[in-house]
């Protein structure tokens, strides 16, 4: 039996970087920071760099503190509220800056966003479709 | 045990509050079970602190500060064109690597090692909206967490 979804947005992404990266906004106060991440439903939360946080006037000790488990080891995080804006949807979330400084990514995983939105890729063609999540398209 | 219309009247309160409000909850109970878990008496042992990156291993989940599916606070909102930037970042990506750079409509604002500075000439040049990012060599490694 065939399903059928509908979205609210329709993106291509650059299909030459490692990974199905777009762009992300963060907000705090003012100012918004513009930075690119990574879509990753197999990460438990969003996580973005250090300097980022910093740079958006958050004290990151402050958070809530999270150990991260990842391949090659644990990271520790922090996690803020903040205003996250991607790909035409903006809500308010809870995201982790990594406790030391120069992580190499910054990641969209399910804590904070994919749990907020309804999902779809098509990575043959570079194409990512996203609704929000009460959208029952 | 709390009965559980007690524990739906509890979570319908929480719903109403702020995501920062929420999180102060969460640190809050958070501290609570920290210290049941120090005492002798505790009953239940606490999950583990660890959560999960790039896997799935059935461990505790932690709750959000913000609602789960959080969509009543979702509105649209519209990104402006990140192509010619895109395009800047692989026409570019050697000369800058490991520079942190702030694009714009696929022009150079800024650039330096430190990010601070990068955006605050981004910022000080009218563009606060700039993209700003850590550029890496064309040669990097595939990426994987």
């Amino acid at each position: 039996m065939p399903h059928q979804l509908t979205f609210i947005t329709r993106e291509t992404y650059d299909s030459l970087q490692d990974g199905i990266t777009i762009e992300a906004v963060l907000s705090v106060g003012e100012d918004p920071f513009v930075c690119k991440a990574k879509v990753d439903p197999g990460a438990q939360v969003c996580l973005f760099k250090r300097e980022i946080g910093e740079q958006l006037g958050i004290d990151i000790e402050s958070g809530y503190p999270r150990k991260l488990d990842t391949l090659t080891g644990t990271l520790l995080s922090y996690g803020h509220s903040v205003r996250l804006h991607t790909l035409g949807l903006e809500f308010d979330s809870v995201v982790y800056f990594s406790a030391t400084p120069n992580l190499r990514r910054n990641l969209l995983g399910r804590e904070g966003w994919l749990q907020k939105v309804r999902l779809a890729i098509v990575d043959y063609d570079s194409v990512i479709y996203l609704s929000p999540y009460e959208d029952q398209g | 045990m709390m009965a559980a219309s007690q524990l739906d009247l509890i979570m319908n309160q929480v719903q109403q509050l702020s995501a920062g409000d929420q999180l102060q909850i969460i640190k809050r109970v958070a501290d609570l079970l920290e210290r049941a878990d120090q005492s002798p008496h505790s009953e239940e042992p606490l999950a583990d602190d660890i959560g999960d990156i790039g896997m799935m291993n059935g461990e505790a989940q932690r709750p959000e500060a913000s609602p789960p599916n959080g969509c009543a606070s979702a509105r649209a909102a519209s990104l402006r064109d990140f192509t010619a930037d895109r395009q800047w970042l692989a026409d570019h990506r050697d000369e800058y690597a490991g520079q942190w750079v702030a694009l714009k409509y696929g022009q150079l604002i800024s650039h330096g090692a430190d990010l601070k500075a990068v955006y605050a000439v981004a910022k000080a040049a009218g563009h606060p909206d700039a993209l700003l990012e850590l550029v890496e060599p064309s040669d990097a490694l595939p990426f994987i967490f």
